[in-house]
């Protein structure tokens, strides 16, 4: 039922890979998870052990007004993948332009995922602005923006703060309300990284919904195409992504048992 | 696909059994001349002192011949017979003084299609590849290339292999909604976003409850106990400041006018346009906590 929105007006935040962890997370919880990839470089599928070949997906296919429960995905770790597909340049020119034109061509079918009053859907959004950033954020009970604890993340916090990257205008600011803030790739050991996160954390206070340290092993975790929580579920990084977990957990509506039986449980 | 062939011809002679020189049929740089075998020398080594005959025994080689490890014993006329049958190495190219008027060069023979050490399967279907456009059908099974062995498992040969992804089984229709008409869309409240128009116009800006507390040892539990053990100080001013809204005013027509007309102007242009003081630099309160933070 709830929409949790990934986003961040930077690429290269790790973006990504906190979105399959967190749903992993989430999932683990006990909540029925439905991720999609609204991103065109089409990476999400690769945390879910989807092969590089397989390149089939939802997005890229939206101007054919395909059924998004055909392309679902169940993965190994429970949570069910709608990935975006591998498009290229023309193909993109052609989503955008459709979504222009007709905005329902997405917000149908979205509005019909979010009608199963026990799912979950997390959407991991490009990076910047983009129609599906502008077409999800009404939706969302949540924007979670992930920021690098570096300098330029730090800048970034008034762009954060007043909702700019969600859009322009009005609406923009009242999105804002809903907006979280996570810090990826923190190192405490490193002056500047310390330094960055200290001025993002001394601003932001509860809206820093959390704060996962550097490790090595969420890059091994991509690596063997395997969720961080499967492969080193005692490792820091892995405490931090729990705690990320429940501080989204409180703000969601508590569901039911029953409602965790439906389609795509396991 | 010089390339490919090279590499397979390298990979195929390192896998030779017992083989621990080879030429990889490249000619060689410098042949020598058999010599016939020299005559037994009249004063044996054993006669020199014992810490000299080492050393007076020993014969300067190329390099070609140091790698001539005893276990692989090379026969000599075998060898130049092979060399007389290879191809003759190319010629040295003439200087450019003498070079004739420059012709166009033949085409060089197609090289005979070299076996791929490794080849991915063929999603595009060969209509799609003859139009050119990219028309990838569903996939609704796990492909061929499921067996592609992941990185983990080659390092770590105990892991097991992720099971792949299975599409679902279909919905089931109670469990759907219909398209939702455009009317019913304006009308009806959504249960899972719970967002309509009116209700986030006048919705607090801060709906969501406050996080839980963070739990002892995670990340953002030692940044909140570092923040709490600093000094209290007032919000760096970029952070509290309302955004400068200086009415945009035309950038005398040198200055980036297009963008001064089309996109928002940013806090550079907008210095430049209104002459006001430089904007306060987010940068700075980085610099001021990294100011703070001491070496370790």
């Amino acid at each position: 039922m709830p929409l949790i929105m990934f986003a961040s007006p930077k690429g290269g935040v790790g973006k990504t890979t906190m979105t399959a962890n967190i749903a992993d997370a989430l999932r683990r919880n006990g909540r029925r998870v439905l991720v999609m990839d609204f991103d065109p470089q089409n990476t999400l599928r690769l945390h879910f052990g989807v092969p590089l070949t397989d390149t089939a997906g939802f997005l890229a296919d939206l101007p054919k007004r395909p059924d998004w429960r055909n392309l679902v995905r169940q993965t190994a770790s429970g949570v069910m993948l709608l990935p975006h597909g591998a498009i290229d340049i023309r193909g993109a020119l052609g989503l955008s332009s459709a979504l222009e034109r007709d905005p329902e061509l997405l917000a149908a079918p979205m509005r019909a995922m979010l009608a199963d009053p026990g799912l979950l859907v997390i959407a991991d959004t490009p990076p910047g602005p983009s129609h599906s950033l502008n077409l999800l954020a009404p939706l969302a009970s949540m924007v979670v923006a992930v920021l690098l604890a570096d300098a330029t993340s730090a800048a970034l916090v008034p762009e954060i703060e007043n909702g700019r990257f969600l859009g322009a205008g009005t609406m923009a600011a009242l999105f804002a309300g809903r907006l979280r803030v996570v810090l990826n790739g923190v190192d405490p050991n490193a002056r500047l990284s310390r330094a960055s996160a200290e001025t993002v954390a001394r601003h932001l206070g509860p809206r820093l919904l959390g704060a996962m340290c550097r490790e090595e092993v969420v890059a091994e975790a991509l690596a063997a195409q395997r969720l961080l929580l499967d492969v080193a579920p005692n490792s820091r990084a892995a405490e931090d992504l729990r705690e990320i977990a429940r501080g989204i957990e409180a703000a969601l509506p508590a569901v039911p048992d029953s409602l965790q039986s439906g389609w795509g449980a396991r | 696909m010089r390339e490919d062939a090279d590499v397979a011809r390298v990979v195929a002679a390192l896998n030779a059994p017992g083989m621990r020189y080879r030429s990889f049929n490249n000619p060689p740089v410098r042949v020598r001349p058999v010599a016939p075998p020299a005559p037994e020398p009249e004063e044996p080594a054993h006669a020199l002192p014992p810490e000299t005959a080492p050393l007076a025994a020993f014969e300067f080689a190329a390099p070609e011949d140091l790698t001539q490890v005893e276990d692989v014993a090379l026969n000599a006329a075998a060898f130049l017979a092979a060399m007389a049958s290879a191809a003759p190495p190319e010629p040295a190219p003439e200087p450019a003084m003498e070079a004739a008027p420059p012709e166009p060069a033949p085409e060089p023979a197609p090289e005979p299609e070299a076996r791929p050490l490794f080849t991915w399967p063929e999603l595009v279907s060969p209509a799609a590849a003859s139009t050119g456009l990219l028309d990838l059908p569903p996939v609704t099974a796990a492909p061929a290339a499921a067996a592609m062995p992941s990185t983990l498992s080659m390092i770590r040969p105990g892991v097991p292999e992720p099971a792949p992804p299975r599409p679902l089984p279909p919905m089931p229709a109670s469990t759907l909604m219909p398209a939702w008409p455009m009317e019913a869309a304006m009308s009806a409240t959504l249960p899972g976003a719970d967002f309509r128009l009116l209700n986030a116009i006048s919705r607090d800006h801060d709906p969501l409850p406050a996080t839980q507390p963070p739990a002892a040892g995670t990340t953002l539990n030692m940044l909140r106990g570092m923040l709490d053990q600093m000094p209290a100080e007032t919000p760096f001013p970029v952070f509290t400041a309302p955004p400068p809204q200086a009415p945009l005013m035309p950038t005398q027509g040198h200055i980036l006018p297009a963008a001064a007309v089309t996109v928002p102007l940013s806090d550079v242009m907008r210095l430049l346009s209104v002459g006001a003081n430089p904007p306060i630099n987010p940068f700075d309160a980085v610099r001021s906590a990294l100011a703070a933070q001491p070496f370790r």
